[in-house]
């Protein structure tokens, strides 16, 4: 199984880092941001705490009668210590505006900071006033030197304040500036400059109206305090505390409460904003920097407890895992004795017993497959032995044919068979099948033809019966397993033309004579090995030349195909009575190939073993269809009936099949490549020649072929009228997919 | 298979030893070029042992050429042959003397 290997960043680290970034960025927003907030409630509420109380001592110090409270008199050497002074000069702009304002009362809207209009006001203003101030009277200068030298003790750390004095005009809301000041450190512009101007001068006005108040305190009665942050159209955001005061009237202590005057000190609100920008900033920086220190040590905290660990087990599994792929599996993981383990050790600790349990199983696991292997290794060389021991040539001869054909099922079977002369005139085959499968069953089977073959091959004259019953009873005897052979032992009499044989309990041959196989029926006896002392009854029949003998197993009958049928000794005999001149040869190889096809799909769980054995056959020739081998064809004949050397029998035989040949080589096979049998028998009886061409091609009949004159144009229609009238006989059969040409010649 | 030929005033003697089959049929006739500037065609057939179809076909191919049964004579065939061009209606193609 591949497996991805990544190097690089911690994983784990980069995800709880990003994971705990994030959580702090929000909170460090969040923070902030209620931070800014309460900041700047704090120091909106401190602030307006401390102009309170500033304006309070302003007021207590412009109402006193002495100007005392908290002031020194020599701080101003100007000034007549009479509060009566300052009220005086209230009075006097009172006058100026009730008689100045009315005529401007209309044009309200257009007298801005620094219009003409209001500079034309406030020049009349101005000159109303000195009218009305009379002599004696503190100059106006000095009233505005006094809210000065206020302003100045004032600290006001902003960038701008202004402080001035004055009255509403109830009918307008206007409040009219009586005296006032500002703080000249802070002016930055001229246009500054003017605003600063217009607010300080006498008579000035702000029309309460216009401004867009932000908050507003309401005031309470008695001295009363009115907080605003209003925008100003030109200014800004500003602050701006009130407070109410009165004087007394003429010295006596008591104050007019029907006059009000106020005083107004004015800040604009970047002193907010700077405090609170600083103090945030701070409060960023310092919390990053915790945050950075909070996020090194978070890693650090992440990366050697943990990951630095499980990397380490990671990478010593990686080499575990490397030397089990070039096969040297071996022990990568030690026990972590130690004291407080902790998770990671438990894991270490856990995957090193795994470990050591997969490394002993494995260890085992090979045993036992070696052991498997040697089994399976010495089963398949028992499968080698016990079938090298079978023959497997074909015999061929003047006096006996035979062939067998055997597909092994996958396990060591229990199928046997063999052949051998016993003598010169005596010829032995037989077919077996031993019970069960497996290594006891070759065993066994091995055995019993050993047996056989040691009392039969001897070479003496013996009765196959009772030679069989001596076999038997040694294979009973030694025979703890109880195992047993079925089989059908036959020996042929090649001089007297007989066959006797014994079926111990195996399916029953099929015996063809005069071209028509049947079942071959008989005494039954038990299989061999079953028990001592029975008595197997033998028979004996007579054999024609070319009769034949087929022998099978039941891997044949009861081969099984897909729909589960079997294929039945019905199905056998049926086949090979299809088949009656096709030689043995082509009939194993044919029947072998019907077998095989009916079980296809299904895996063949017996040996399917077959043999066919003609008595006196056809001698034989196979060869391939390239016109070349029609010589060989030609000296095969030759030389089987090498006693008609010369003779007209055999010249028309030759010419005859010449022509035959010739025929079938260049047309049965179309393109394709095939074999050709010729089979030729000189039958001293009959006195004729029999021959046999035998060919898998294309079904075609050459002795439908209509002699006419145009014959000589008709590819091989001129030779088969040839062989036809020099023959004596010529037949042509067609048994399943061969093409059957039987012939004889008389000897002449 | 042995061919001796020999052209004669437009006459070519062809004489033939061992077998006419397929084979020897082909080589016949690849053979005897000169059959082109004979009028006719005489055979013997004396060594002759075999003749197979294909051989017929070949005398009839020259039978075909020459121009009919009088062109072409055959001679000396032995009674194998002789049967053979009976029984397949070939003797009344050729002349045989």
């Amino acid at each position: 199984m591949e497996r991805k290997r990544r190097r690089g960043v911690s994983t784990l680290t980069v995800r709880v880092l990003a994971t705990v970034f994030v959580t702090i960025l929000a909170l460090q927003a969040g923070s902030t941001f209620v931070v800014y907030s309460l900041i700047e409630r704090d120091l909106k509420s401190k602030r307006a705490a401390d102009m309170d109380a500033i304006l309070s001592s302003v007021v207590y110090t412009l109402s006193s009668p002495t100007l005392g409270g908290s002031m020194d008199v020599d701080d101003f050497p100007h000034l007549n210590p009479n509060a009566s002074q300052l009220e005086g000069q209230m009075r006097v702009c009172k006058q100026a505006y009730d008689e100045v304002f009315p005529k401007y009362a209309d044009k309200v809207g257009e007298m801005g900071d620094s219009s003409p209009l209001m500079d034309t006001y406030l020049q009349e203003f101005e000159t109303s006033r000195l009218a009305h101030q009379g002599m004696g009277m503190t100059q106006y200068g000095d009233v505005r030197v006094l809210m000065e030298n206020l302003l100045d003790t004032i600290a006001t750390p902003s960038s701008s304040a202004y402080i001035y004095t004055g009255f509403f005009d109830a009918a307008t809301n206007n409040f009219v500036v009586a005296a006032g000041a500002y703080d000249s450190r802070y002016i930055q512009s001229p246009a500054e400059n003017a605003v600063a101007q217009n607010v300080t001068s006498s008579g000035y006005f702000f029309p309460w109206a216009q401004y867009s108040k932000v908050a507003h305190q309401a005031s309470p009665e008695g001295d009363g305090f009115i907080g605003y942050e209003y925008v100003h159209p030109t200014k800004g955001a500003l602050s701006v505390s009130g407070r109410r005061f009165y004087f007394s009237n003429d010295g006596t202590g008591e104050k007019d409460v029907t006059k009000p005057y106020w005083v107004f000190l004015e800040t604009d609100m970047s002193y907010f904003t700077d405090q609170t920008a600083r103090f945030s900033l701070t409060f960023l920086y310092t919390s990053l920097g915790t945050l950075a220190v909070l996020f090194i040590a978070l890693a650090l905290l992440i990366y050697f407890p943990f990951v630095r660990r499980i990397n380490r087990l990671s990478g010593t599994a990686e080499q575990a895992v490397d030397a089990l792929g070039q096969g040297q599996p071996s022990k990568h993981f030690a026990l972590n004795e130690a004291k407080h383990p902790d998770e990671i050790h438990r894991l270490n600790n856990d995957i090193a017993y795994f470990e050591g349990e997969l490394l002993s199983y494995m260890k085992e696991r090979e045993a036992t497959i070696q052991q498997e292997e040697k089994n399976r290794a010495e089963m398949a060389f028992s499968a080698q032995i016990q079938h090298a021991s079978l023959p497997d040539k074909p015999i061929h001869d003047k006096a006996i044919s035979i062939a067998p054909r055997i597909q092994l099922a996958k396990e060591v079977g229990g199928d046997l068979y063999d052949y051998f002369y016993i003598d010169d005139h005596r010829f032995l085959f037989l077919i077996g099948d031993v019970s069960g499968k497996g290594v006891p069953a070759a065993l066994f089977m091995m055995q019993a033809i050993a047996k056989i073959k040691a009392t039969l091959s001897s070479g003496k004259d013996f009765h196959l019966g009772q030679e069989i019953n001596a076999i038997n009873n040694e294979l009973s005897a030694h025979n703890p397993m109880s195992l047993f052979v079925t089989a059908f032992i036959g020996v042929v009499d090649t001089e007297k033309g007989t066959l006797s044989y014994v079926n111990c309990g195996h399916e029953e041959a099929f015996f063809r004579h005069n071209g028509v196989y049947t079942m071959l029926q008989g005494p039954s006896n038990l299989p061999l090995g079953v028990i001592e002392g029975f008595e197997f009854q033998m028979e004996t029949i007579k054999l024609a030349p070319q009769d034949s003998i087929y022998l099978y197993t039941d891997g044949v009958s009861e081969a099984e195909n897909v729909e589960g049928e079997f294929f039945g000794k019905q199905r056998i005999g049926d086949l090979l009575n299809a088949l009656p001149h096709v030689p043995s040869l082509f009939l194993v190889d044919d029947m072998m190939e019907s077998v095989i096809a009916f079980q296809k799909g299904k895996e063949q769980s017996d040996d399917i073993c077959m043999l066919s054995f003609t008595y006196r056959p056809l001698d034989q020739i196979v060869f391939d269809n390239d016109m070349p081998n029609l010589d060989k064809a030609q000296e095969f004949v030759s030389e089987t009936l090498k006693e008609l050397k010369g003779s007209e029998t055999l010249t028309v035989v030759s010419l005859a099949l010449d022509e035959i040949l010739t025929n079938v080589i260049s047309y049965a096979y179309g393109q394709e490549k095939g074999l050709v049998f010729l089979g030729i028998r000189h039958d001293k009886k009959k006195k004729e020649i029999q021959g046999l061409v035998v060919d898998r091609g294309v079904a075609f009949n050459p002795l439908l072929q209509e002699p006419n004159q145009d014959i000589a144009n008709i590819p091989g229609g001129l030779g088969i009228l040839i062989a036809k009238n020099v023959l004596t006989e010529l037949e042509y059969f067609r048994e399943e997919d061969y093409n059957i040409l039987l012939f004889t010649k008389k000897v002449a | 298979m042995e061919i001796n030929k020999n052209l004669e005033d437009g006459k070519l003697f062809v004489a033939l030893k061992g077998r006419l089959d397929t084979i020897t049929s082909q080589e016949l006739l690849a053979n005897l070029t000169e059959v082109d500037q004979a009028k006719e065609l005489e055979f013997d057939f004396k060594d002759l042992e075999y003749i197979s179809s294909a051989g017929l076909r070949a005398i009839l191919a020259y039978q075909k050429k020459l121009g009919g049964k009088d062109k072409v004579v055959i001679r000396n065939m032995n009674p194998v042959v002789e049967n053979v061009f009976k029984v397949t209606g070939f003797a009344t193609l050729v002349t045989i003397a």
